[in-house]
């Protein structure tokens, strides 16, 4: 069984067909939507009636495969105040890839790179089939107040956290009322 | 007419608790497989999060498995009893995406739920439409004997349960306790038939309790039933069906769990035995370095066992020669070797006279050109370090070519430990290799 196989990793024979449309265009009011159309939808109502705290999201336009979220710097951390956007694209065999989550705000974190593409771990190898948007964020915001400096993308941040992180906070408060107001 | 219709089906499907929706697709579970580690999700939820190139992992858990679980029967047919409207969506739903994708996932033969799925549930050939109005007409009325009277069963539950408890002789014919009876005879262990306690699913989706099927004296677990074995230890305790017994028979529940604890104490393997039979009883060498070295088993990648669910399948691998269907027919060695005729996981007309040969694994050097780095990158420093050295693979080729693009790199790859970033690096100079 299951052999037809040989190119992908996780996506596997029996997934391939529902996917062809996966990058969808048009709000799925019809009744047979692929398999990730109707997860993302199930997420988008489940987001709507109780999301995590100081986040939100949703869909950009139509198209529900790509999604616009805020969150909003938690108190404590040198990002407080700030209100941060990200952009995040779903693959058309979500939930078995996970989503692509961008900054679209500028953020001195040790965990984003310039161009805001962030390191966690359950957006990459970690990832799980079980995680859901409102769990992502909730990761993303327990990065502000603990960043990963183990593996950091920005290896300066992630030395001045460690070393000196008065001066990392002064330096992320200023990048939040400069770029996140 | 269409949009009428969904909108009308959703108003009045059940409310599904938070532990029957399937992990994945956030849905009614549908044709449940259960884990070893006792987490549940819908079957091909679990057939497309698994992992063909190595060992899955549980999508809630982590837990690692090597074998595709069969459905588990009984949480099926529970849950068709449970939330027949939901269920029927799904059917629909699942029945649509099977047609798209061209496989089929495993009917049930099974009486019971033949008559409950081609009655009532399953409005495949008719029109659907005709066969919601209808039920949800009848659920008002509740003059259908069988499973609309099952449908307000929570209700009725709460008024009976008492009387169930005191008569603890539940396997009785009394007619005003119908309904439940129903659920608690699809409910018994198979080995001791009494209510469930501590249910635990085998990898063959046969469910019993957990002292009557795990026997301390030998490390396997076999399904008394269908005689496979249990592969990687003993399967974990199915919190949530457990959770559901606890609430509908709290009383009963009880007793058996203490007559249990009382039976068992000497019995059951503590913690830690279990975990000593899991790694005794785990995937047969399945390292991937020891394959890439040319010592280890061949490993069919994107490849299961048809009866065992074992993927990829590790050693040999034995194909149907005359199975039409798309999706094969396959077989490992311990499966094609045993004399068990079980039907094919995704429905195909296999046959015992039908003619298998022995396929091969595909060469390395095929498979490592196919395979992305970042599997790679996961892997120990061991194996780095084989594949560092430049004379230890026959991927001579490739490394010239990676030498010529990137050659003052290349001269460290021998020696990565001495590197002075470590880990990191080496798995950069892996990855530049292999292109």
């Amino acid at each position: 069984m299951y052999s037809g196989a040989p190119s992908g990793g996780i996506a596997i024979g029996g997934g391939g067909g529902g996917r062809g449309r996966g990058g969808g265009r048009t709000w799925p009011s019809t009744t047979s939507v692929s398999t990730s159309g109707k997860r993302i939808h199930k997420e988008m109502t489940e987001l709507s009636m109780e999301a995590p705290p100081d986040c939100a999201a949703g869909p950009k336009g139509d198209n529900i495969y790509h999604w616009v979220a805020t969150l909003f710097g938690p108190p404590g951390t040198p990002y407080k105040g700030g209100i941060f956007f990200l952009d995040i694209t779903f693959p058309s065999d979500y939930p078995f890839k996970p989503p692509k989550v961008v900054f679209k705000t500028r953020i001195y974190h040790c965990n984003v790179d310039p161009s805001g593409n962030v390191s966690l771990d359950i957006l990459t190898e970690n990832w799980s089939p079980a995680l859901t948007i409102s769990k992502v964020l909730l990761a993303l915001r327990s990065m502000f107040t603990n960043p990963e400096t183990y593996k950091p993308v920005v290896p300066g941040i992630a030395h001045l956290y460690l070393g000196d992180k008065a001066k990392h906070d002064e330096i992320a408060a200023q990048w939040t009322l400069r770029f996140a107001r | 007419m269409e949009n009428g219709h969904e909108d009308h089906e959703d108003i009045q499907i059940e409310e599904i608790p938070d532990e029957f929706q399937c992990c994945v697709c956030l849905e009614l579970l549908y044709k449940p497989v259960v884990l070893g580690c006792g987490h549940i999700a819908c079957f091909w939820c679990i057939f497309k999060a698994m992992n063909t190139w190595r060992e899955s992992n549980c999508p809630i858990c982590r837990h690692p498995y090597h074998h595709f679980p069969s459905l588990c029967r009984l949480m099926h047919s529970l849950l068709l009893k449970l939330y027949p409207l939901a269920s029927a969506r799904r059917v629909k739903q699942v029945a649509e995406e099977e047609k798209e994708v061209g496989s089929c996932s495993p009917e049930f033969d099974d009486d019971l739920l033949e008559s409950h799925c081609k009655t009532d549930l399953v409005p495949d050939t008719a029109s659907p439409h005709s066969v919601s109005s209808q039920k949800c007409g009848s659920a008002g009325e509740g003059d259908h004997s069988s499973i609309d009277a099952v449908v307000p069963a929570t209700s009725s539950f709460e008024i009976n349960k008492d009387a169930i408890s005191k008569n603890l002789n539940f396997a009785d014919e009394h007619t005003s306790a119908s309904e439940k009876q129903v659920l608690m005879t699809d409910l018994l262990c198979g080995i001791c038939e009494l209510l469930l306690c501590k249910p635990v699913a085998l990898n063959c989706g046969h469910v019993y309790c957990e002292n009557c099927v795990i026997n301390p004296s030998d490390k396997l677990c076999r399904c008394p039933v269908c005689q496979l074995e249990h592969p990687n230890g003993y399967p974990n305790i199915c919190l949530i069906l457990e959770h559901y017994l606890e609430e509908q028979f709290p009383e009963l529940y009880a007793e058996r769990k203490r007559a249990s604890v009382e039976r068992s104490d000497c019995q059951i393997p503590s913690k830690r035995n279990r975990h000593e039979a899991a790694g005794c009883k785990s995937v047969p060498g399945f390292d991937l370095s020891a394959w890439l070295t040319g010592g280890g088993p061949q490993v069919h990648f994107g490849v299961g066992c048809d009866y065992c669910g074992m993927c990829p399948i590790v050693g040999e691998r034995y194909k149907c020669k005359d199975c039409t269907e798309k999706i094969g027919f396959d077989l490992c060695e311990g499966c094609y070797k045993s004399s068990s005729k079980l039907p094919g996981r995704f429905n195909q007309q296999h046959t015992p006279e039908h003619q298998f040969e022995l396929i091969h694994a595909l060469q390395v050097r095929n498979v490592v050109l196919r395979l992305q780095p970042e599997r790679l990158e996961g892997d120990d420093s061991d194996f780095q370090l084989e594949y560092g050295e430049p004379r230890s693979l026959e991927l001579r080729p490739l490394e010239e070519d990676s030498s010529e693009t990137n050659s003052p790199r290349d001269g460290q790859v021998g020696n990565i430990s001495s590197n002075d970033t470590g880990d990191v690096d080496g798995g950069e100079n892996l990855q530049t290799e292999i292109r």
